[in-house]
């Protein structure tokens, strides 16, 4: 059953569509990976589905039950109970000022569901986390950017969640802290089964997590497929940030990466190796083949052919 | 001949002890790639080769010949001399290695005035040239606008034409695409290799993608607590690594193909360099430490020609 629900959803601010009628889904349990480059609205439809952007357009169900257009302070707390998040950069997404301990307790005490139980529950959720109890009254700026990393996945998971959006949570960190924090969060989601919207950049660590992955460009989702999307890529765009990935052995396809997206048709043809009069006259729409990947591409069946 | 060839180089900031015997070789035209964990050196190894340290820092080498010229003899006049104009870097974050309130174009043609003598206007038709040769389109009025105008692939490509802008033998690049999308990174390595290829200059690359290394250098060489643990060919360390921090370092990165398998991350932090280290740096982490790993640093061992690996794993293989 699916847990979350977007139909359509876009988010406008002023002039800029940084989410353009994205339709997705998150099944109860599931770890969905999205991946595309800085500006293509990963963050907004994470956050937007947080409560924390207005949608312009669109709906969103979350367990059945729409989000509420505007939130007011009690819907807002009702949403934070059900959706957390995991931020890139640990250390401003904390209170510098609160020891360990405090950040922990704060979600619980704002939830009001574990009354008197909020210190022992932190505790425990510090021993999940690999953190020694002695760290209880430490703050943030004592520790190092794995050790932030740990409270910030613990201070998202202590209310017990649905869902947990992380955004970029192992952009910031070194490799061998990047390793902890992903078994740690596979573990979590193991033994937990949240349901987990993992946003990176990284294509190697999203194929390392995800089942399903979806690819946005320029605000719209482009491709969206299963384990094999990387190993066999089909919208353009996806080969291209396939062939880009350092060490991955590909050809360069494109070499037009800093061409802005184009404003009327497909945004990806002036980037693209097989634009065509087509790809200028209306936008793709995702179309579901038979392999359940779904690509919004006017050339798929020609580029199929050209290969 | 190599052009730059340093050895046993050791850097002291305070009561810190930050490169602890660094030896490196990089040949005209050739690809060296620095690896390592944050803290580990490689920076200060990059700031250290261009003499670019704070005032309290103390620097101790035994060889250092850069084009067959002795370092030690040089001053800071003749340092001022080989900056730019034949040693250069790269910064990880060009927006804060750009000054924000002068125009691109004015900022590269003020290196090329500065090192080179050419009048001004001169100078910024060059600078002009050098955005265009790097895949800046419309390079004339780019050069006319501000670095807080331009996405960070375009300012990194400005950093890069700025650079080289003085044909320099030497570039040390440090973490250059780090901050990049993969795509634009990958258009920013490819002019990097051409860059090597065409006008032979020698790249030190520090980064801590082993991807990025596979694609770009011949040449690896791994740091931690600010020693190379291993070097050696790209190819051989890659396939073969020798040194328990290289593999744990290989074991920690997911990967785009083949099977996916648990990641491993290495447990406990790195030692802290204000204190004396009398044995492998990296034993309290190493899976594999035996004894003599705290006691007594291992010296360098060949497990294969052209491969050099510290650690007393490979003192019985010998």
């Amino acid at each position: 059953m699916s847990l979350l629900e977007i139909d359509r959803l876009t988010c406008r601010f002023g002039e800029v569509t940084a989410v353009d009628e994205v339709s997705l889904s998150v099944n109860e349990g599931e770890l969905l990976g999205l991946v595309g480059e800085s500006g293509s609205g990963k963050s907004t439809l994470g956050r937007a589905i947080c409560g924390l952007v207005p949608p312009s357009q669109g709906r969103i169900r979350f367990a059945g039950r729409p989000l509420p257009e505007r939130f007011t302070a009690s819907t807002f707390r009702r949403q934070a109970a059900l959706v957390q998040m995991v931020f890139q950069d640990a250390y401003s997404a904390m209170n510098p000022r609160m020891t360990l301990l405090d950040s922990l307790r704060e979600p619980l005490l704002l939830q009001g569901k574990q009354c008197g139980k909020e210190s022992r529950l932190a505790l425990d959720w510090l021993d999940r986390i690999g953190l020694p109890r002695r760290f209880a009254m430490r703050y943030p700026h004592e520790l190092s950017g794995g050790q932030r990393q740990r409270l910030g996945i613990a201070r998202a998971f202590i209310t017990e969640p649905k869902l947990v959006i992380c955004d970029e949570p192992v952009s910031a960190l070194d490799v061998s802290v990047q390793a902890q924090i992903i078994n740690l969060l596979q573990n979590l989601q193991r033994d937990t089964g949240v349901a987990m919207l993992f946003i990176a950049h990284d294509l190697a660590v999203v194929r390392h997590l995800a089942e399903r992955t979806a690819v946005m460009y320029h605000g719209r989702v482009v491709e969206l497929g299963g384990r094999d999307l990387f190993a066999r890529p089909r919208h353009p765009y996806t080969r291209a940030l396939v062939a880009a990935n350092p060490g991955a052995g590909g050809e360069l396809m494109e070499s037009r990466s800093l061409l802005p997206p184009a404003a009327t048709g497909c945004a990806y043809r002036k980037r693209c190796p097989y634009a065509a009069s087509v790809c200028e006259a209306s936008v793709p729409k995702l179309i579901t083949d038979e392999a359940d990947r779904q690509v919004a591409c006017h050339r798929l069946e020609d580029i199929d052919k050209l290969r | 001949m190599s052009l730059l060839q340093v050895r046993d180089l050791h850097l002291h900031i305070g009561d810190q002890h930050l490169v602890r015997g660094v030896d490196l070789s990089i040949d005209a035209g050739e690809c060296l790639a620095l690896v390592g964990e944050s803290g580990s050196g490689k920076s200060l190894t990059a700031l250290s080769l261009m003499q670019l340290l704070p005032s309290n820092a103390r620097l101790e080498h035994r060889e250092w010949l850069f084009a067959g010229q002795d370092m030690r003899f040089v001053d800071e006049a003749g340092w001022r001399k080989l900056r730019a104009r034949r040693i250069a870097m790269v910064f990880q974050n060009p927006m804060t290695a750009l000054n924000p309130t002068m125009t691109i174009g004015r900022q590269i043609a003020e290196v090329i005035n500065l090192h080179t003598g050419k009048s001004r206007r001169s100078a910024l038709a060059r600078a002009v040239e050098l955005l265009d040769r790097l895949g800046i389109v419309n390079a004339p009025r780019r050069a006319r606008q501000y670095p807080f105008e331009l996405s960070g692939g375009m300012l990194q490509r400005a950093v890069i034409a700025m650079a080289v802008a003085c044909g320099p033998s030497l570039l040390i690049a440090d973490e250059p695409t780090t901050a990049l999308d993969v795509t634009v990174q990958a258009e920013v390595l490819m002019l990097l290799r051409e860059l090597c290829s065409d006008e032979g200059l020698g790249l030190l690359l520090i980064t801590h993608d082993l991807g990025v290394v596979k694609d770009m250098a011949r040449q690896l060489a791994v740091m931690y607590a600010g020693r190379i643990v291993e070097s050696g060919s790209c190819e051989q360390v890659l396939r073969d690594p020798a040194h328990p921090y290289t593999r744990a370092l290989q074991a920690a990165m997911p990967s785009l193909g083949g099977e996916a398998q648990s990641l491993q991350g290495i447990a406990g932090t790195p030692p802290d360099l204000s204190r004396q280290i009398d044995g492998c740096a990296f034993a309290p982490r190493c899976p594999q430490a035996m004894n003599i790993c705290p006691r007594r640093l291992p010296p360098a061992f060949s497990p294969v020609p052209e491969q050099r690996v510290e650690c007393w794993l490979w003192e019985q293989a010998r």
